[in-house]
């Protein structure tokens, strides 16, 4: 076993099969946004306060400022790219967008990639509990009580679905 | 943030990686360590990330005693229903660490190497003294947490020893813990924190314990407080002098974020708040 300066990982992304050789300092959100452009990975705070970069890995969010992307070998990745579509927006999306929980959107992908893990596990929540879950992000323009309400309006047309 | 890398796939070849590169440094969830490292507050040429050693992640219970492998997860404590039934007290604080994501990701085990002073793994490890088993390349130890923490963020951990699994004790039926501390918002590290664990026979304290966090470099027991309420009855009173008691022999280290007299009020509160708790769960 050698220490080594350059990995060559494999990942999944967004359903998509990616190799690629990079540094092995090289953070999970430098590596999506610089290498795979996946911009909607947003770097906020650069200290795992804001929750910008939130993006999911085998199922569970993590903050991808506070990953080595070589950590990220052999396993899922979803970005905000892979929920919805640019022609169709998945209910939490819509719902986002229906109860304006959103201002300046700069937070949202990370918002909307941290609900999905929350409605996965579990759909009935109270306005404290979904507060609570979401404290690992930070919005500057909204509040946040319309956060709740998005995400509580997400809940309700999910389990409808 | 600039270093070298290996991924070693069994403890004994993370064992040997330390004894060969001392400045290294162990990679687990990383929670803490990679504001370390891009902050530049701590800098390694070497880092060995030990997630890929699959085998060290569980929950078991075994011989009253709730064994935890070095890479569990946050989370995975958090949600064990072993820990939930056996030790709540575990579940609750590890779920008051940080956020979703750092849950997540984060490792109890890590947490407690960490040795931050502000964190809730120590505190809890400490007053229920758990056991620390780690192993080096040649031998394996067993640390009580109640002298493992030296200063803050130190230990007594050499650099070539990994932490590979920490017990924490099955609770007695007349075991009443509680753990409370208070920061100043939901993410931020807690300001004063305390763990309290209480047993009572026939309405009388046989046995207390009284850990206070994160007002001073790690967290503290307080013995003498403690064993004052051996052989006393749980009231109002009783509880409150405890209380008073804690927060006049506690130093706090006087910081931003509070001033001492401003410490130990809050020390004061969330002692009475914890011991108020564990009483009433012994119920």
């Amino acid at each position: 076993m050698e220490f080594k300066e350059m990995l060559t990982i494999n990942v999944e992304i967004n359903g998509d099969s990616v190799a690629d050789t990079i540094p092995s300092s090289m953070l999970l959100s430098t590596f999506l946004r610089e290498n795979q452009n996946l911009t909607g990975v947003h770097r906020g705070c650069e200290s795992v306060k804001c929750g910008a970069c939130t993006v999911e890995i085998d199922g569970v969010v993590v903050k991808s400022c506070n990953v080595l992307a070589v950590q990220a070998d052999n396993k899922a990745i979803t970005t905000i790219e892979g929920v919805g579509s640019r022609t169709e927006l998945h209910p939490i999306q819509e719902s986002f967008w229906k109860n304006n929980g959103m201002q300046c959107g700069f937070c949202t992908p990370g918002f909307v990639m941290t609900t999905r893990q929350l409605l996965n596990e579990n759909a009935d929540m109270t306005q404290e509990e979904i507060a609570k879950e979401i404290s690992g992000h930070i919005c500057r323009c909204t509040g946040y009580t319309k956060i709740i309400e998005s995400i509580e309006d997400a809940a309700a047309t999910m389990e409808d679905k | 943030m600039e270093f070298e890398y290996a991924r070693p796939t069994s403890v004994q070849q993370a064992c040997d990686m330390l004894e060969e590169q001392k400045e290294a440094t162990l990679l687990a969830g990383g929670q803490s360590l990679l504001p370390l490292l891009r902050q530049k507050a701590v800098s390694y040429d070497y880092v060995i990330d030990i997630t890929q050693l699959s085998e060290r992640k569980y929950i078991r219970l075994e011989d009253d005693q709730i064994r935890i492998g070095c890479l569990t997860r946050h989370v995975e404590v958090v949600e064990s229903e072993t820990v939930q039934k056996h030790c709540p007290v575990l579940a609750e604080a590890v779920g008051q660490i940080g956020d979703l994501q750092v849950r997540n990701r984060g490792t109890i085990c890590g947490s407690l190497a960490h040795a931050d002073p502000s964190g809730d793994p120590p505190l809890i490890a400490v007053l229920l003294d758990a056991e620390i088993h780690t192993r080096s390349s040649d031998e394996t130890t067993t640390y009580s947490a109640r002298s493992f923490y030296s200063d803050a963020y130190s230990t007594e951990l050499d650099r070539n020893e990994i932490i590979t699994e920490t017990r924490f004790p099955v609770l007695d039926s007349d075991q009443g813990v509680a753990y409370n501390k208070w920061h100043p918002s939901e993410v931020a590290y807690a300001v004063a924190s305390a763990g309290v664990s209480v047993e009572i026979k026939e309405s009388y304290i046989t046995d207390a314990t009284i850990v206070t966090g994160a007002i001073e470099p790690t967290p503290k027991l307080r013995p003498s407080v403690a064993n004052q309420l051996i052989g006393v009855q749980p009231t109002e009173q009783t509880l409150n002098q405890a209380a008073i008691a804690v927060a006049e022999y506690c130093e706090p280290v006087e910081d931003f974020e509070g001033s001492k007299l401003f410490k130990k009020e809050m020390i004061k509160t969330l002692v009475k708040k914890s011991l108020t708790e564990a009483v009433e769960k012994v119920k």
